[in-house]
């Protein structure tokens, strides 16, 4: 049995935000039940392959190793997120579907983390108890802010008292971990907004929290009415940020995120730590330890490929020892607790990162460097040095 | 050189016929940029015969990828056509010259080796401050010039207009011709009035050999094919020849003519142009004005107006990566045997580390090498402000010419700069008069003269600094007149100025490649804008940088560029992290493009910035 973390893509949105520029097709929720078909013939797919390969050619009948098909090791999910668009979208009935899915595929483990992103609007209790009873334990509300004229900027469709109500409900129902994403840096927020904003959300004691700055991707709606990021502004709030919730009894375990001991999104530690991982559907993407396959983010694609051929378009980037080793050190390099330097990594990146240590943007004890908090707020800076040949 | 050739058999036998001198022309064509030469020039090769339509693209003379794209000719060319008028065959030898004031002893030379030109105006643009620059170096060398006016087809053609500036400016009678060298009109009519009314040359071939050089170029295999245009005696293969300006003797190879390739023939004569060659490997032996002669019988009469070939705008070109060294060494190597113009000596700056100190003929020479060095040779290169050669008087009288103020003496030392002078000639409608003075006046500029070319159209002289003009004057003063107005210089000597060395420092440090000449009188005012900009273009970095202007020991301003605080992605899942590498690598490489210095990152658009001005809004990227 080979421990695994599997993603699930769900592309469809009610409205698409406007910092937003994931794959997500607000005007294409008709095709949902043929997406959710071809999600579990994708999955299937995957369950069959060694490591986290999704080719044909890799299906295991290498008969010199193994005795054929039934001789791959069947794949345990230790962590499963479902993440979008927004997956709180599916009807019960989809959802147990989809769920069904993925049981058939692999096996569970007892303690499985299992997370669903859910917006704050449009969520029945029906829906809450059909995600509890398929084994879903953990939940991520997309809040962004509680100032209501933000909400709007954001594009929004839901208030703070929306949330409220749903993050209660769900505590109702027993979902025992749940995480609030937040923004900041926002246009028209200020830094004292901000403050209000995370005491309101620290009241309500979420296990864990996220807090991003807002990064104008190219291909949104802020990029192309030309909102612009004040840096100054960000660096303050982030480190407001960082001693506001260290202060309430967060960990400050990675560059944006947050948690209550214990309570760290063992999913995203996967990718952080860079073991392996599955992912399915549009945009999702997968690591087996030597390769990141991307799946394509066009849904008209993914859904003709799969259905053509029983595995979606991707594109495959191989990555060299050099690329692997820095990869380790860049998201090892975003967690409180740091990446170790291997010998190879120490001949190709030691030099740097100690230059780094000097800057006071790296601590490092033995073989292990941690970032500093200015570290983290500028680690671009470093792992622009980790890029490898 | 010129790569096709698709001249039928017919054309090349004519082309051996030996003609006397009766029989041949030898012309240039002038126009000011776009007024239409090289497309007439493609029109008469097609009328000729000499390049079939089928084989025919836009502007055929300018082989270079970069003349195309810039819609300008760079190197002088030659080709040799043959036209039958009434019967009988003429040899016209077609001399382009260079479209940019940068060459304009080139465009001397040219035209010195013709007897005749085409003065080409634009039927709507006008008379154009090129135009008259050339048409009176056409005159000097006493050419006969055919008026020609070009575009007549467009709905704002003002032929009559033309005409008459044309008459009032160059006192130019006669007939005019009327043509579209786009739509080929007219064109059979130019070829006759060149037959017509352009002397055949003058000339003895039993003299002794007086051959001009009017262009070079280098190839590979033959070595430096020199063009020439021989006036008296006959050049042949086997001869001994020396350069009279150069003093080199050479013994020719193959003489021949050019018709878009090389057809070797058994000699040039008097009257004749064509190329030769002698197996000189280095084209600076070889200089444009040179006269050739024969080594043991040379001629009398010399050509007049031979100039060594000098540099007036330098550059620091340095690697922005130090390990690209040896490449840009192989580059400039190459560069320079291509280009006689082309000066290049090994520099070190104590900012840069090691480069070459390059010189040229005008801003746009030096473009043109910078982005040749980018594209054939793959090279990223730091150009830093380019400046010209100073005169500097030190207290103990001496004094000694500097082509970078980093190598002035010190401070205390200097009794007196003094800085190279142009006369420019600028041509603009009356409505940009007092714009275009101010802009003058602004760039330290002497009022000489202002002339009506017609009621709405003006021409200003001015003596101004050189200094003043290789720094975007032509891009502010197209800007200003929303491109109307045109301008041409030629260069006018020393004069004494209120001069001062300004250092800039960046992060407490000297940086010698920002060292600039400033005139006293706006010294503290540009110090000021300088930092401004450079703070600007410096991005901010991991601590706060200062940057401060020195004006002789002492600083006179101050800016910093204030520490970066947040360079970070915020977000980094499964899906992420493949786009976030693709936008790590960008950011890396725009890291490449800039030079460390100490721990400050400096782009190396700064360096081109620093002598830049804000005046007409030039373009500030």
């Amino acid at each position: 049995m080979v421990p695994t973390g599997l993603y699930l893509h769900i592309p469809f949105c009610a409205v698409k935000c406007r910092f937003c520029d994931f794959a997500a097709y607000p005007g294409r929720r008709e095709d949902t039940a043929r997406y959710l078909n071809a999600l579990r013939r994708e999955l299937a797919g995957i369950s069959r392959l060694k490591g986290g390969e999704q080719n044909d050619s890799d299906l295991v009948d290498d008969s010199s190793r193994s005795t054929g098909f039934f001789g791959v090791p069947r794949r345990v999910l230790e962590t499963f997120y479902v993440g979008g668009g927004t997956p709180s979208l599916l009807e019960p009935a989809q959802w147990q579907g989809l769920l069904g899915g993925v049981r058939e595929c692999f096996d569970i483990s007892a303690d499985w983390e299992a997370t669903l992103e859910c917006n704050p609007d449009g969520v029945s209790l029906d829906k809450l108890k059909a995600w509890r009873e398929s084994g879903m334990n953990r939940l991520s509300f997309g809040l962004q802010t509680d100032e209501g004229p933000l909400l709007s900027v954001l594009g929004r469709t839901h208030t703070f008292e929306d949330f409220k109500d749903v993050f209660h409900a769900a505590r109702t129902q027993g979902f025992d971990n749940l995480n609030v994403d937040l923004m900041f840096g926002l246009p028209g927020q200020t830094f004292d907004g901000w403050v209000k904003t995370l005491e309101r959300v620290i009241e309500l004691s979420p296990e864990h929290l996220s807090a991003y700055a807002l990064h104008v991707e190219e291909s949104t709606y802020f990029h192309r009415s030309g909102v612009q990021s004040d840096d100054d502004l960000q660096a303050d709030m982030y480190e407001l940020t960082a001693d506001l919730l260290e202060s309430a009894g967060y960990v400050h375990y990675e560059i944006s995120n947050f948690a209550h001991p214990g309570f760290e999104c063992r999913h995203n530690l996967r990718y952080w730590r860079n073991q392996e991982c599955l992912g399915a559907g549009t945009s999702s993407a997968g690591y087996d330890g030597i390769r990141r396959r991307t799946n394509t983010d066009d849904l008209s694609i993914y859904l003709s490929s799969v259905e053509k051929n029983g595995v979606p378009d991707s594109e495959s980037l191989e990555l060299s020892p050099a690329q692997r080793e820095g990869e380790n050190l860049m998201l090892g390099l975003r967690l409180k607790e740091g990446a170790l330097l291997t010998p190879a990594g120490q001949a190709l990146y030691g030099k740097s990162l100690d230059r780094h240590v000097r800057d006071g943007l790296l601590n490092r004890k033995g073989d292990r460097y941690y970032p500093t908090r200015k570290g983290w707020r500028l680690s671009n800076r470093i792992f622009v040095d980790l890029l490898g040949g | 050189m010129c790569k096709v050739f698709f001249a039928g058999s017919v054309t090349a036998d004519r082309a051996r016929l030996s003609m006397d001198t009766a029989h041949i022309r030898n012309f240039s064509i002038i126009a000011h940029i776009d007024h239409g030469k090289s497309t007439l020039a493609d029109r008469l090769l097609e009328a000729t015969g000499t390049v079939q339509r089928r084989d025919m693209r836009a502007q055929i003379l300018d082989g270079m990828e970069l003349e195309r794209e810039r819609g300008i000719t760079i190197k002088a060319k030659a080709v040799r056509m043959t036209w039958n008028l009434g019967g009988e065959f003429f040899l016209l030898n077609l001399i382009d010259t260079p479209g940019h004031v940068d060459f304009t002893y080139e465009v001397s030379r040219a035209l010195a080796a013709c007897e005749g030109a085409l003065l080409l105006v634009d039927a709507s643009q006008g008379v154009e401050a090129q135009t008259l620059a050339n048409a009176q170096l056409a005159l000097d060398a006493g050419l006969t010039l055919i008026p020609i006016i070009n575009k007549i087809d467009l709905p704002s053609a003002d032929p009559e207009g033309v005409k008459k500036q044309i008459h009032e400016f160059l006192g130019l009678e006669g007939p005019f011709l009327s043509v579209s060298a786009k739509e080929g009109k007219g064109v059979p009519e130019v070829l006759q009035a060149i037959v017509e009314r352009i002397p055949p040359p003058t000339g003895d071939p039993q003299k002794p050999l007086a051959a001009l050089v009017f262009d070079s170029v280098y190839d590979s295999y033959r070595g430096v094919i020199v063009y020439v245009r021989v006036f008296d005696g006959v050049l042949k293969a086997g001869q001994k020849v020396r350069f009279m300006g150069g003093g080199n003797v050479d013994e020719v190879e193959e003489v021949g003519h050019l018709q878009l390739k090389y057809i070797k023939a058994d000699s040039l004569s008097a009257g004749e142009a064509g190329y030769v060659v002698c197996n000189i490997k280095d084209i600076h032996q070889v200089q444009v004005g040179d006269t050739i002669t024969e080594h043991l019988r040379p001629t009398l009469t010399p050509h007049a107006g031979y100039k060594e070939m000098k540099p007036f705008v330098f550059a620091g070109f340095y690697p922005i990566a130090q390990t690209d060294y040896e490449n840009l060494k192989k580059a400039i190597d190459k560069l320079h045997l291509e280009d006689a113009a082309f000066f290049h000596q090994p520099e070190t700056s104590v900012a840069l580390g090691f480069g070459f100190r390059c010189g040229f003929l005008g801003l746009l020479h030096m473009d043109i090498i910078n982005e040749r060095i980018r594209r054939e040779f793959d090279v990223d290169i730091l150009v830093t402000s380019p400046t010209v050669i100073y005169r500097v008087t030190t207290q103990n009288g001496r004094t000694g010419e500097f082509d970078s103020p980093a190598k002035f003496p010190p401070y205390g030392d200097i009794k007196e700069i003094e800085e190279p002078y142009v006369l420019a000639t600028v041509v603009v409608p009356s409505d940009f008069v007092g714009p275009v003075m101010q802009l003058c006046q602004d760039r330290r500029g002497q009022f000489l003269d202002m002339k009506y070319l017609t009621p709405t159209r003006v021409v200003l002289k001015y003596e101004m600094p050189l200094a003043e003009v290789v720094v975007d004057f032509y891009d502010a003063l197209k800007s200003i007149s929303k491109g109307y107005a045109s301008f041409d210089y030629e260069h006018a000597g020393y004069r004494p100025g209120d001069l001062l060395r300004m250092d800039i420092l960046i992060n407490e440090e000297e940086i010698d490649a920002f060292s600039f000449v400033v005139p006293a009188a706006t010294a503290p005012y540009r110090g000021r804008e300088i930092c401004e900009r450079l703070r600007e273009l410096i991005p901010r970095q991991m601590f706060e940088i200062p940057i401060q202007a020195k004006l002789g020991g002492r600083i006179i301003a101050r800016e910093s560029v204030r520490a970066m605080r947040k360079d970070v992605l915020a977000k980094c899942y499964g899906g992420d992290i493949s786009r976030k590498r693709k936008l790590l690598e960008k950011q890396k490489e725009g890291k490449k493009r800039m030079r460390q210095f100490g721990s400050v990152e400096i782009p190396q658009e700064a360096f081109l910035a620093v002598l830049r001005r804000d005046d007409g809004n030039a373009k500030k990227d």
